[in-house]
């Protein structure tokens, strides 16, 4: 998805919630890819859409951190989204995409292949994650909501940052 | 008329890794191996030896060792190459993350800054293997978001 069209989706998301409506309790979500899975995290979390085209490890860190990026002269830590759902490491031919956030005190970032589309979710549309994950993995998430990539993951940022 | 704090870092690769440590806090190189080396005469004998690619990533670095000093404590760091003595304005740093900051290993590296398009490690030598060290401070300077408040000793 072009980075514009995300940053165009974001500010019709704060003109929407400047005004009453019917479905105001409908929230977006940014869907992204980890391999053919899709997960989603809150539109109103995200700073911006970047390519990673060089991540510096840090040697020694949790495995949860993928290393630090230099966006535009900031650093940012970005942290290693399939790690921390203990899903298997995979090689791309495509660099990565950087998931910058913002609301947390240090500048983060997720590492994520892809990314799909905007979701609008109603509360109403999200379940339980399924009982076959691991309680591990289970507990990153506020739960799922069927879309039309698939179910998709809504991740609980609070959980996921705290690597 | 106000002036940026800058210090010239001494920016060199270890672990897989660019970090930097404060020029003037490295008295001098020497390339030989841990067997042979030499202490300077009157120096501390107990000076601590770390192996930087070991440290971090299990691999035995292959290059000089760096005489680090500040203050009463020192060390011998060992380093895969030396790239470039660096001037770096503090307020160009930042901090490295909580969750970095919190972590045994990863401890020593109180900030992070940009040379060229890569980044590199603030070291802070006096963390190596003592989780507990004091406050943030490299050179003169203690290392935060608010750098006008930079302290001199």
């Amino acid at each position: 998805m072009d980075p514009e069209a995300i940053l165009a989706a974001i500010e019709q998301q704060r003109v929407s919630d400047a005004e009453p409506r019917e479905d105001q309790e409908r929230v977006s979500y940014l869907g992204f890819y980890l391999g053919a899975e899709v997960y989603g995290l809150p539109l109103e979390q995200l700073r911006e859409v970047a390519r990673v085209s060089h991540l510096r490890r840090v040697p020694g860190a949790p495995a949860g951190v993928a290393g630090l990026v230099n966006l535009r002269g900031e650093i940012l830590c970005a942290l290693d989204v399939r790690a921390i759902l203990g899903l298997p490491a995979q090689r791309s031919a495509d660099s990565p995409f950087l998931v910058a956030l913002r609301g947390f005190g240090d500048p983060l970032g997720l590492i994520v292949d892809s990314i799909a589309d905007i979701y609008s979710v109603a509360p109403s549309d999200i379940e339980a994650p399924p009982a076959t994950w691991p309680p591990e993995r289970a507990a990153c998430f506020i739960g799922t909501a069927r879309v039309g990539a698939g179910l998709m993951g809504l991740l609980d940022l609070g959980r996921v940052t705290k690597v | 008329m106000t002036t940026a704090a800058v210090l010239p870092l001494l920016v060199f690769e270890a672990a897989d890794c660019l970090m930097a440590v404060p020029a003037s806090e490295v008295s001098h190189l020497e390339k030989r191996g841990r067997e042979g080396f030499s202490e300077e005469p009157g120096e501390n004998p107990s000076r601590p030896l770390f192996d930087l690619g070991q440290y971090f990533g299990g691999r035995e670095s292959d290059g000089p060792w760096l005489q680090w000093t500040r203050g009463a404590s020192n060390a011998s760091l060992r380093v895969k190459r030396v790239v470039d003595v660096l001037t770096i304005a503090l307020s160009s740093l930042t901090p490295m993350p909580l969750l970095l900051r919190g972590h045994r290993r990863t401890r020593a590296f109180l900030a992070a800054g940009v040379a060229g398009n890569d980044v590199f490690l603030l070291l802070d030598p006096a963390r190596l293997g003592n989780p507990s060290a004091g406050p943030d401070v490299v050179g003169n300077f203690c290392v935060g978001r608010d750098v006008s408040r930079a302290t001199t000793e």
